[in-house]
């Protein structure tokens, strides 16, 4: 569903993404891997429309998403989750639900008038249901950074999904949570999954990586090295050089 | 004579909120300064004055103005702020400053600038509530200020639109790639402040009676005091920030010496600035 064809992105002189391959089915777990500074996070942003591409080409569900506008790769069904949180602050946590709810909401000058119309009810209804299955719920009128971290990681996973996405991009969604919690983070990919989207992930903990994704592609220095499925890559003389070696200390 | 002063400094003050509001929308959103607002202001007056003399009733009028002046703010937002983005963070507020000198010269050119009277459209009522005499206009002026800043209040707080409008002022990177249409949300955000502005100077003009080209400037700067003393970028501070220095404004013009009304509210301006910069309601939250 999301076929990245010859991607190379350039930062002036530095080339952080050279010539990158591969292809996200549907319905898939797909890990990306890589030392810090491989060019992941850069990937991501060149999907979500974040950064233009150098050149190369990113197809979703047959569309090009090169030259688009965020907002409208969005509405094509890809949202995304980052690194370090970016919640909106100064808003509830069921508030931040309902601003990625927008999308399904009308759009242009009759959005205006929606507020009176039942759309909005139907809009909260949905954002009360996403809340409850992320055990959200008692939390819903809380400013959102109130929350505990693990919390905030989960809310901006739910506002991801609160724009009923076909790809789910989640940037190291692991990172700062102790065991009980990436436990219990694993268990929600594996169900999001189970409603038919495709998840494509970064991260560091390789337990997370090993253990729930289906195929796998390893970056080094913006070039891809390896791809294959755990056990191929957990195999791979190339990735155990170039990154798992040097991470077991 | 207290109440009465105490009415005729609200409503005066209420236009001075609906200008502080029109600041704070654009500044919380881009957090930057339109410095033309105050002469969009002006051309909302005359464009309302315009249509007023086309014999129209004083309810079509204002609402002509008001969307008059909301396309020429869109005008303002794609000419000095669009393509500026990148530029130095002094090239907006530089270029609204021009744009705002320039559509002084365009009034003048259109109207004169010789101060015009209003048209007198509706017939003006007193009453007399007892020790308080209040005018048709009074009620006009206040009625249709509280109507528009209570609905744009509960339309940035509830609805989809000012959800995004809030989403796109904290994080404006984040709220695209949640769907949200950016460059939508700040033109629709520009016509609103504009609109309001608009609004402001029609009914402004209803109690002056007489217009020039030039009465943007001080009332530009007035709706900035305003904003500042309730709290940079914040609607609810602008608020009632505009109706205090209304309410201030009159009590001095009344009680002391109009001579020293400029010098009271800039000084106010000065020393909130220094002493209290995020004023009394708290600045927009980053």
């Amino acid at each position: 569903m999301l076929e990245i064809a010859h991607i190379s992105k350039d930062f002036g002189g530095l080339k952080a993404l050279k010539e990158i391959t591969f292809h996200v089915k549907e319905k898939q777990i797909y890990g990306l891997i890589g030392p810090n500074g491989a060019g992941k996070t850069t990937l991501f942003n060149l999907i979500t429309g974040f950064l233009p591409a150098t050149h190369g080409s990113i197809q979703f569900l047959g569309n090009e998403l090169t030259g688009l506008k965020a907002h409208k790769i969005a509405k094509l069904g890809i949202a995304r989750t980052f690194q370090n949180i970016r919640l909106f602050g100064t808003m509830t946590v069921k508030e931040n639900i309902l601003v990625a709810q927008n999308i399904r909401a009308r759009s242009g000058v009759t959005s205006l008038v929606q507020f009176f119309s039942s759309k909005e009810r139907e809009l909260q209804e949905k954002a009360d249901d996403l809340l409850k299955r992320m055990g959200l719920w008692e939390k819903r009128k809380e400013q959102s950074l109130s929350l505990a971290y693990g919390e905030q990681r989960r809310l901006e996973i739910a506002r991801a999904l609160a724009l009923e996405p076909r790809l789910l991009l989640l940037d190291e969604p692991a990172a700062g949570m102790n065991e009980a919690e990436t436990e219990d983070l694993l268990g929600r990919i594996s169900e999001i999954r189970n409603t038919g989207k495709a998840v494509f992930l970064i991260e560091h903990d390789m337990n997370v990586v090993m253990g729930i994704c289906d195929y796998i592609s390893v970056l080094n220095f913006g070039e891809l090295i390896a791809e294959g499925t755990p056990d191929e890559i957990q195999a791979s003389e190339a990735v155990i050089e170039a990154y798992l070696g040097r991470e077991e200390e | 004579m207290f109440l009465q002063q105490l009415v005729n400094g609200l409503t005066l003050g209420s236009t001075y909120s609906l200008l502080a509001i029109g600041f704070a929308l654009v500044l919380g959103l881009l957090n930057m300064l339109n410095i033309a607002h105050g002469d969009v202001f002006m051309f909302g007056a005359f464009l309302g004055l315009s249509f007023a003399m086309l014999g129209m009733p004083l309810y079509l009028a204002l609402i002509l103005a008001m969307v008059g002046a909301g396309v020429v703010t869109i005008i303002i937002e794609r000419l000095c702020f669009r393509p500026l983005r990148k530029s130095h963070f002094l090239m907006p507020l530089l270029s609204t400053i021009a744009f705002g000198i320039v559509l002084q010269n365009v009034a003048t050119q259109i109207w004169g600038s010789e101060p015009v009277r209003y048209p007198q459209t509706t017939e003006i009522a007193q009453f007399q509530l007892g020790p308080v005499l209040v005018s048709s206009i009074d009620i006009i002026i206040l009625a249709t200020s509280i109507l528009l800043m209570v609905g744009i209040d509960q339309f940035v707080k509830r609805t989809s639109f000012g959800r995004a409008m809030r989403a796109t002022s904290e994080k404006p990177q984040t709220a695209s790639l949640l769907g949200v249409n950016i460059n939508w949300v700040i033109v629709f955000t520009f016509f609103a402040s504009g609109a309001l502005a608009g609004v402001a100077g029609v009914l402004t003009a209803l109690v002056y009676s007489q217009i020039t080209p030039f009465i943007g400037i001080r009332q530009g700067l007035i709706g900035m005091v305003a904003m500042v003393i309730g709290g940079v970028g914040n609607l609810r501070g602008a608020m009632i920030g505009g109706l205090m220095i209304g309410i201030i404004e009159i009590m001095n013009d009344a009680y002391f010496a109009a001579g020293y009304r400029d010098i009271i509210l800039f000084g106010l301006f000065l020393a909130f600035i220094v002493f209290k910069p995020e004023g009394l309601f708290g600045t927009k939250e980053q």
